[in-house]
């Protein structure tokens, strides 16, 4: 295949934007008062959106030599699941954007913040809806590539929705985390549900390596690089273990001690690790998604 | 109006690379890129072995994925079924070589953008066959309209009952004598 490490970043920094915009609302609603973290969790989500264009714009060397040609994207086919991609992260972006001046000058008084106050419930709505829209849609984009039986299955695009939000929310937590460590500690909902998450990522991961395996040959080439060939080391070790197993067992323990007791100070450290490892584990499974995928044998042999 | 296919006889053909150089020339192409790429299956025990060479390239599919998922309108299907690529159109996206099943698509690195088979149709449009027709020295490919059932092509497919190469993977203009 020829897509290669700039589109991975792409699709990992366009979900991990998506993931983080959404934790900010979540926390926005479920914590008043985590103003900071709300607003890291922006900043974060915006900068992961704007890099990721960049690297995917950089890769398509047409537009590099003719930037007008860019301008099609948006009256292309209705069939490309790019266009789709394009009209979806214009809207997330617009919509990141006014939160996060609302985010930073909310304090003050003025027009313009308060005109979004007014309109913050319907744009965090869109906002939302647009995030979830581009996780799944960088699954989507490769989803629909009939050559390539590891991508081409439906289980693809739900999967990376559900790790761009994982991972999206470890990297709201991690950042924030460095700034303001009071304010990304205690927050044992979304805690709860990041655990949910890396549990339902790890089913769907092996519902579609499952099911792709017992598919054609090109399918099973795939599957068993990944599992038991040249990508084993990454796959286990950073992805299952590291990225998945590790993350869900020390928030599993967390949320079982703090069951016990509600006042737990958590520990900032083994913040840091999880939500750390969480993010290497979402970058390496579309490092793995795009690298070991192998095209149909259309020549029969 | 015509619907432009091409057949390739595979017992035909000696693997010389005179169609790939033909095409080179004719699309003004640096040697290291081609719209034809060549396959080598040897089958069968010594000394009863048989050695074919599979010529591939763009098989101007009716169902294109390579149009289907073009995200500016830059491939399209010409309504003699060639299928082509608007340079102008084209960012170079690259979703066009992962859709294309047959790896048929070509990164034009001078332009940044996709290039690939076009039937010659600046040739064909003057009533010539595309270059790697005249070109091949063993007549292995044929060209012309699958729409005229009285055609060359149509007679050849009908009677070496030439398929496609990959069955129906896509509905394709491509047509193969293994």
């Amino acid at each position: 295949m020829v897509w290669g490490i700039m589109i991975t970043w792409y699709l990992f920094l366009a979900g991990l934007s998506a993931g983080a915009f959404i934790s900010s609302v979540y926390v926005d609603n479920k914590y008043p008062g985590r103003d900071k973290f709300v607003l890291i969790s922006r900043i974060v989500a915006l900068l992961a959106l704007a890099v990721g264009l960049i690297l995917l714009i950089a890769d398509a060397e047409g537009a590099l030599h003719n930037p007008l040609s860019l301008f099609f994207l948006l009256h292309g086919t209705r069939t490309s699941v790019m266009s789709w991609g394009v009209i979806l992260l214009i809207i997330a972006g617009i919509v990141q954007f006014i939160m996060l001046v609302y985010s930073l000058f909310k304090s003050k008084q003025n027009k313009l913040i308060d005109i979004i106050a007014k309109i913050k419930k319907p744009l965090e709505i869109v906002g939302v809806i647009s995030c979830l829209g581009v996780g799944a849609y960088t699954g989507l984009l490769i989803g629909v590539v009939k050559t390539a039986p590891l991508w081409n299955n439906a289980i693809l695009p739900t999967l990376f929705l559900v790790s761009a939000l994982s991972s999206g929310i470890a990297a709201s937590q991690f950042f924030s985390a460095i700034f303001v460590s009071n304010e990304a500690k205690g927050l044992w909902s979304l805690k709860k549900d990041h655990l949910v998450l890396l549990i339902v990522e790890m089913l769907l991961l092996f519902f579609m390596l499952f099911i792709v395996n017992s598919g054609n040959a090109a399918g099973v080439e795939s599957v068993q690089s990944l599992v038991s060939g040249k990508y084993t080391i990454l796959f286990w070790g950073i992805l299952v273990i590291g990225g998945l197993l590790v993350p869900a067992i020390i928030e599993a323990i967390e949320i079982r001690h703090v069951n016990h007791d509600p006042h737990l100070n958590p520990n900032l450290i083994l913040l840091f690790v999880v939500e750390g490892l969480v993010i290497l584990g979402g970058f390496m499974l579309r490092y793995l998604v795009i690298e070991a995928a192998v095209p149909l044998n259309f020549l029969g042999f | 109006m015509a619907r432009y296919g091409m057949l390739l006889d595979t017992g035909k053909c000696v693997g010389c690379y005179a169609c790939r150089v033909a095409c080179q020339m004719q699309n003004e192409l640096p040697p290291g890129e081609s719209y034809i790429k060549f396959y080598e299956n040897e089958t069968g025990v010594f000394p009863n072995v048989n050695h074919e060479i599979v010529p591939v390239q763009c098989q101007h599919c009716e169902d294109a994925p390579c149009v289907s998922v073009c995200p500016t309108t830059a491939s399209y299907i010409r309504e003699d079924g060639i299928v082509m690529v608007d340079h102008f159109k084209c960012i170079g996206c690259k979703y066009c070589m992962e859709a294309c099943p047959y790896d048929a698509r070509e990164i034009h690195h001078a332009t940044g953008t996709i290039d690939k088979c076009v039937f010659c149709q600046s040739l064909v449009e003057q009533g010539e066959d595309p270059a790697c027709v005249t070109t091949c020295i063993a007549d292995a490919r044929v060209f012309g309209d699958l729409d005229d059932p009285n055609s060359h092509i149509n007679q050849v497919i009908a009677e070496q009952n030439a398929q496609h190469i990959a069955g129906d993977l896509t509905k394709s203009n491509f047509y193969y004598v293994r």
